[in-house]
């Protein structure tokens, strides 16, 4: 019964359909057909309402993209946002996943903190901050008001330039746990005779760290911040229950544009063409991912 | 195996670091916690207090039974485990396949797991709705329990199938050998294996260490083939250390880290 090659396949043709027809069904039908829809739409002049013909536009939608200051200052939006909170999710994340990997008394109660977030919807999360930031009621500004600091009677979230700051705290907050986990995980995974043989020879912690959990690390590091990045591109219920975009247009990030244009506009091929668009910028930083694996099976 | 020049200072250290993460997760679960026991007049009031000065339940009767919070729990619950039941049910068999085979199919089943968590909701969320629509399935639950289940599949088969990665292959050899088909193998050998690592994931990682020994050890069990892969020479050394001083799951993910190991250098 052993295999000629250790990855040869001891599944045959019909196994292999029976066992995977159950999955690609709704795959497909709920899936891939919606999708191959949706991008579709962007090429049409589709809208909301009965007996309204939708026709095949090209590429004009995307022309009128290119043209559209609030669709241009919303992509900047979103890339400040997505790129902000995954480093700042990534530094804060590594951090705890290191603490929570030595033996500290206590830990398991930042452990399992650190996995509430998890088990909140976004809506609840971002309730939850508006209480926190709220202008007079709030426990930021009195704590502020306590300590006598300045600031104490800003209203964060309609701040022009405080808004973009708060709602990204809120997703650093929101976003911990995957990524806590994920590097925790990985740093699991390294074998501790490495540390045992870098200590013998003399190496100080932050030399380990640097020369083996961070190499060690690389392909988890990797792989969680690819996911962040198109995780928090593509997020949408945290800001849009926190300020809907404002005060003016802020915090308008690409999905909730998109949303206004397919739902309070009834332009769904607008909004698709958005959405295209969005795919474009995701497989960016994915192909980012995918040469980073590369590199590693070639090594 | 932390060791340092200042061992004392490196310790202060990390347990102040420890105490500002804790601040900054708690901080805002604790301030809705004392929210919701304020009445409407003190949640306008000018300098909040911490600790309610005239707690009152009032929130909590209101969401209870004006807005019927029970019957809404119930109808999420019952969509939440009809959806993991389902999606364990049909990405088993999937997973499976993921996890051991090679082919174009595996591929294309990883690469659509990574390509689906990059499309933006807006493009799904306007087609689904119309498919929904046509199947009269909207505004019902079986619609909600199908739209989690595109949901979650990526998720459930990139999960499972990393756990079984871990499962030797040697315990399916044995089936097979005993006449077993390949259904029987997923349902009798796989699904039994993987039931304590896919319910108990969660818990695994936020309970101290020791009390859940079974999904301890089946996690060290799937790193541990991960790891087998790139060739340590630590682990063909390992099966003499039995009686060394390590940790039950410690010893557990090195013997299955052997174990892999010595298949893969056979087979090779």
């Amino acid at each position: 019964m052993r295999r000629r090659r250790g990855g040869g396949t001891g599944l045959s043709g019909p196994e292999t359909v029976l066992l995977l027809i159950p999955a690609l069904l709704p795959i497909v039908a709920l899936s891939i057909v919606p999708l191959a829809r949706g991008i579709y739409l962007g090429f049409t002049d589709s809208h909301a309402g009965f007996n309204i013909s939708t026709h095949f536009i090209g590429l004009d939608n995307f022309r009128t993209l290119l043209h559209d200051s609030l669709f241009l200052n919303s992509f900047k939006i979103g890339i400040i946002w997505a790129v902000s909170v995954t480093a700042i999710q990534f530094v804060l994340a590594l951090g705890l996943a290191l603490l929570l990997s030595t033996n500290l008394h206590g830990r398991w109660i930042a452990r399992s903190l650190a996995l509430v977030p998890w088990a909140m919807p976004p809506v609840v999360v971002s309730i939850m901050w508006k209480l926190f930031y709220q202008p007079q009621a709030g426990l930021l500004n009195e704590a502020l008001r306590r300590g006598h600091l300045p600031g104490q009677n800003t209203d964060w979230l309609s701040n022009f330039s405080w808004a973009l700051p708060a709602v990204i705290l809120v997703g650093v907050w929101a976003g911990m746990p995957q990524t806590t986990v994920a590097l925790l995980a990985g740093l699991q995974a390294i074998a501790g005779e490495l540390h045992e043989a870098a200590a013998v020879d003399g190496a100080t912690t932050w030399r380990r760290f640097v020369h083996i959990t961070l190499p060690q690390l690389r392909p988890v590091i990797l792989a969680i911040t690819s996911i962040d990045f198109i995780w928090n591109f593509n997020s949408f219920g945290i800001v849009y229950v926190l300020t809907q975009g404002g005060p003016g247009t802020s915090t308008q990030l690409p999905m909730l544009f998109a949303y206004n244009s397919a739902f309070k506009y009834g332009q769904f091929g607008y909004a698709s063409a958005l959405g295209d668009a969005m795919v474009v910028v995701i497989a960016v930083a994915l192909s980012f991912y995918m040469f980073g694996r590369l590199r590693e099976t070639v090594q | 195996v932390i060791t340092t020049r200042h061992p004392r200072l490196l310790h202060a250290g990390q347990y102040a670091a420890l105490a500002c993460y804790m601040i900054f997760l708690a901080i805002p679960l604790l301030w809705l916690l004392s929210v919701s026991f304020k009445g409407p007049r003190e949640l306008v009031e000018l300098h909040p207090s911490f600790i309610p000065s005239r707690p009152t339940l009032d929130n909590y009767n209101i969401a209870l039974h004006e807005n019927d919070l029970v019957h809404a729990g119930v109808n999420s619950l019952k969509v939440a485990v009809l959806t993991a039941l389902v999606t364990t049910g049909v990405g088993l068999p999937a997973a499976y396949v993921l996890a051991r085979t090679r082919g174009l199919v595996a591929r294309a089943g990883l690469v659509w797991i990574l390509l689906s968590q990059m499309f933006p909701t807006i493009l799904i969320i306007i087609p689904l709705f119309l498919v929904l629509r046509d199947l009269h399935l909207t505004n019902s639950h079986t619609g909600l329990i199908l739209v989690y289940l595109v949901w979650a599949l990526p998720f459930i088969l990139w999960m499972l199938q990393s756990y079984i990665r871990g499962i030797p292959r040697d315990l399916e050899e044995a089936a097979a050998v005993d006449g077993a088909t390949r259904l029987q193998i997923v349902v009798r050998v796989i699904a039994p294996l993987l039931a304590p690592a896919s319910s108990s994931r969660c818990c695994s990682r936020s309970s101290p260490p020791g009390t859940s020994f079974s999904s301890r050890s089946s996690c060290s069990r799937a790193r541990a083939s991960s790891r087998s892969r790139s060739s340590s020479p630590s682990s063909s050394e390992s099966k003499g250390s039995s009686g060394s001083d390590r940790s039950r799951p410690r010893r557990c993910s090195r013997r299955c880290r052997a174990s892999c190991s010595s298949r893969s250098c056979s087979a090779g």
